[in-house]
């Protein structure tokens, strides 16, 4: 039996989203522990992947499928769960704010913050402070994470900021921005919880935030 | 049966120039003794054309713009909500009807740049977040007296044939830095100015401040100072304000740069080929909008197409990719004959050390052998994250050197020096002949910067390394030089609408 898990880790790794399925499933019907399937053979893959990531032996398209491979195990597995046994490292709500339609740089946070194990809600472009209140009061996230790309909609941001001052929720969430023209001075300025320069270290931040 | 783009243009009669024509002035061109190359054969051009029209027929695009939208189903685009399929013979008809040469001109009417067949110029970057003090090493948020500082040396520094802001300032409104940036380059420098706008509202003001320095709309259309660029959100994206500019500047027929950024990997297809197809179909689908709205406006085909670094998701204008689709979209724009923006000088480094120092020379030439018309961004540091004039001054000598190889060697009797050698003869010497005289500056580059001199006298100077001899030639330059001045009347009035924006 031990040897699956192995092999489950290492599919992971290699980001083969079938095998993955293939021994997940096969698990399952030989009556293995759902819980030992996730944490000992698709999260020890994935950290894997981080591990090798951060020292610069994998790249961000081979980490998005290892991420979607073991999802695709993880998926398998989820329904065969009680709710508090479901591994998640927190949830974050992603947007680009109002005004600005450019949206990779948050999609490629989304990417990295789900591969880490983050339960990620992206409300997608052009998304105004009423659009993030109302994602906070509907999916209560740890995290809200704000993104643009141009000099004149980043001021949104600190509008969004004020929002939730009015509405009592400052407290309630920690909020993080990030897109090119962002600095962490600009982050103080406005009151921001925290800035990334980047994905990969905007998972480091999330979890630093949530720890 | 795929007919080449050249041979429809020629078969119609159109006002296009076939590629062979050699009635134009060219710096780098096949049929003589000057350096260039071609990334892709005349086949392969029109593969890559049939695919971009495949992509815009089959995949279309995204148009964020009401008024382009049923401009698009007017012209006998598909329109499907937001998104627009194009017919083949609608796009070939935009590419044909733009004209193949956008001249600009200076704030004093000289005709300077001539975007066409192979020309090539060099000129900064705009709208970088950060630049790099020359003098303190220290990297910071631009202010506006920066964008004056660097307009100056633009001025000042001979290679540089254009001026861009080489970072937004941030000392004036944050909605209005672009107008502000734009009356601090025609106050402080002469020479053509490639700028951007935050929106239609903002143009117009620029726009009004052209205006005022040409004398009439009608001049500044005549001879334009200033060229606008504007961008398409890759993947296959118009967004409101990028279209609404191009289609304000067709109707001002003014040159307008539609330039799309698309990052491989990231906001577009890994392979080269597959990006430059994409990238071409953002900026024609542009184009399409942009002539139905004045047939015969002036259009420079841009693409900043990079890829992204898959470890630190940085995009790259440095990368050996970067520097192949450059070429290759220019390429593209000698087959369409539409003026090509390109982009050199610039570097993936954060400090001007050796690695920017092979980055620039690296990409400058690959720009000028490509014989990429506009090209932009010298003086780029860490991906466009920042501005360094100690670079654009290190930019400045190595176009000079591009310039020179371009050139290559000319054969003819003079050059041949038969009667020199046979003067000279065995185990004389050239030094005082005449022919040495009357050649060696027309024929040899001068280094201004580059230091060919002896280790005793590099010592005695201290031992400046490049980026120290390029502060110290900065510093001469801004003590030195004095570009001329705007007339007080015409400051004051360009002053008068940017305060009444």
């Amino acid at each position: 039996m031990s040897n699956y898990l192995e092999d489950l880790a290492q599919s992971v790794i290699v980001g083969q989203e079938d095998r993955v399925k293939q021994l997940t499933q096969q698990a399952i019907d030989s009556g293995a522990d759902p819980v030992e399937i996730i944490n000992q053979g698709l999260i020890p893959g994935m950290n894997v992947v981080g591990a090798r990531f951060k020292v610069g032996q994998m790249f961000v398209p081979e980490v998005l499928m290892s991420a979607r491979a073991m999802n695709g195990g993880m998926e398998l597995v989820k329904p065969l769960l009680l709710d508090e046994e479901l591994p998640t490292a927190g949830k974050v709500v992603l947007g680009t704010v109002k005004g600005d339609l450019h949206d990779i740089g948050k999609n490629l946070v989304g990417m990295m913050l789900e591969s880490a194990g983050f339960t990620v809600v992206n409300l997608g472009v052009d998304a105004g402070p009423d659009k993030f209140l109302q994602a906070i009061k509907e999916h209560k996230p740890g995290i809200i994470g704000l993104s643009a790309l141009l000099t004149t909609t980043m001021l949104s941001m600190k509008d969004t900021i004020e929002v939730l001052k009015e509405e009592g929720l400052r407290d309630k969430v920690k909020v993080i921005i990030g897109g090119a023209p962002i600095s962490q001075d600009f982050a103080d300025e406005i009151g921001a919880d925290g800035f990334a320069p980047d994905a990969a270290s905007a998972t480091d931040l999330c979890k630093k935030l949530l720890a | 049966m795929m007919k080449s783009f050249e041979t429809l243009t020629k078969d119609t009669g159109t006002n296009k120039i076939g590629e062979r024509g050699l009635t134009m002035p060219r710096s780098n061109y096949v049929a003589n003794s000057s350096l260039c190359f071609q990334l892709f054969t005349h086949q392969q051009c029109a593969e890559i054309h049939s695919a971009v029209l495949e992509v815009l027929e089959r995949v279309g695009v995204n148009i964020h713009h009401q008024r382009a939208l049923a401009i698009a189903r007017k012209a006998g685009a598909y329109v499907d909500g937001q998104r627009v399929r194009f017919p083949a013979a609608l796009v070939e008809k935009s590419i044909r009807s733009a004209p193949s040469r956008v001249v600009l001109s200076d704030r004093n009417k000289q005709r300077r740049i001539f975007l066409e067949g192979h020309n090539f110029y060099f000129g900064p970057g705009p709208t970088a977040m950060n630049t790099i003090d020359p003098f303190t090493g220290e990297r910071r948020v631009p202010v506006l007296e920066d964008t004056c500082r660097a307009s100056r040396v633009m001025d000042a520094l001979p290679n540089i044939d254009f001026q861009m802001d080489f970072g937004t300032p941030s000392d004036v409104d944050r909605k209005t830095s672009d107008v502000y940036a734009f009356e601090a380059l025609l106050n402080n420098s002469t020479k053509p100015i490639v700028h951007w706008s935050y929106n239609t509202r903002n143009l117009k003001a620029m726009v009004e401040m052209a205006v005022a320095v040409a004398g009439s709309l009608q001049e500044l259309q005549n001879n334009p100072l200033c060229a606008f660029y504007c961008e398409p959100i890759s993947p296959l994206t118009h967004e409101f304000d990028a279209l609404d500019i191009a289609m304000a500047m067709a109707e001002y027929n003014l040159p307008v740069i539609y330039t799309p950024a698309p990052q491989g990997g990231v906001t577009a297809p890994a392979t080269l080929a597959g990006n430059i197809v994409q990238s071409l179909a953002e900026s024609l689908s542009g184009l399409v909008i942009h002539q139905q709205v004045r047939e015969g406006a002036p259009f420079i085909m841009g693409g900043v197409i990079t890829i992204m670094d898959m470890i630190s998701t940085q995009i790259t204008y440095a990368s050996p990719e970067f520097n192949l689709m450059a070429a290759g979209l220019i390429r593209m724009a000698q087959f369409y004959e539409i003026p090509g923006f390109s982009t050199a000088g610039c570097s993936d480094s954060k400090s001007v050390d050796q690695q920017a120092g092979i980055d620039i020379a690296t990409n400058c030439l690959m720009a000028a052998l490509s014989g990429g018309n506009l090209i932009h961004d010298v003086g780029y540091m860490e991906s466009g994250m920042s501005t360094s004039l100690q670079s654009l001054v290190i930019g400045d000598e190595v176009i000079g050197q591009v310039k020179r190889l371009i050139r290559g060697i000319e054969v003819n009797k003079e050059t041949l020096a038969l009667d020199a050698i046979e003067a000279v003869g065995p185990g004389g010497d050239f030094i005082g002949e005449e022919h040495t005289y009357n050649n060696f500056k027309k024929e040899w580059w001068m280094p201004t910067l580059f230091n060919r001199g002896r280790h005793d006298s590099w010592a005695a100077q201290g031992k400046p390394d490049l980026a120290e001899l390029a502060s110290k030639r900065l510093r001469i330059l801004l003590e030195e030089h004095q570009p001329q001045a705007l007339n007080e009347d015409t400051k004051n009035r360009i002053r008068q609408i940017r305060l009444a924006l």
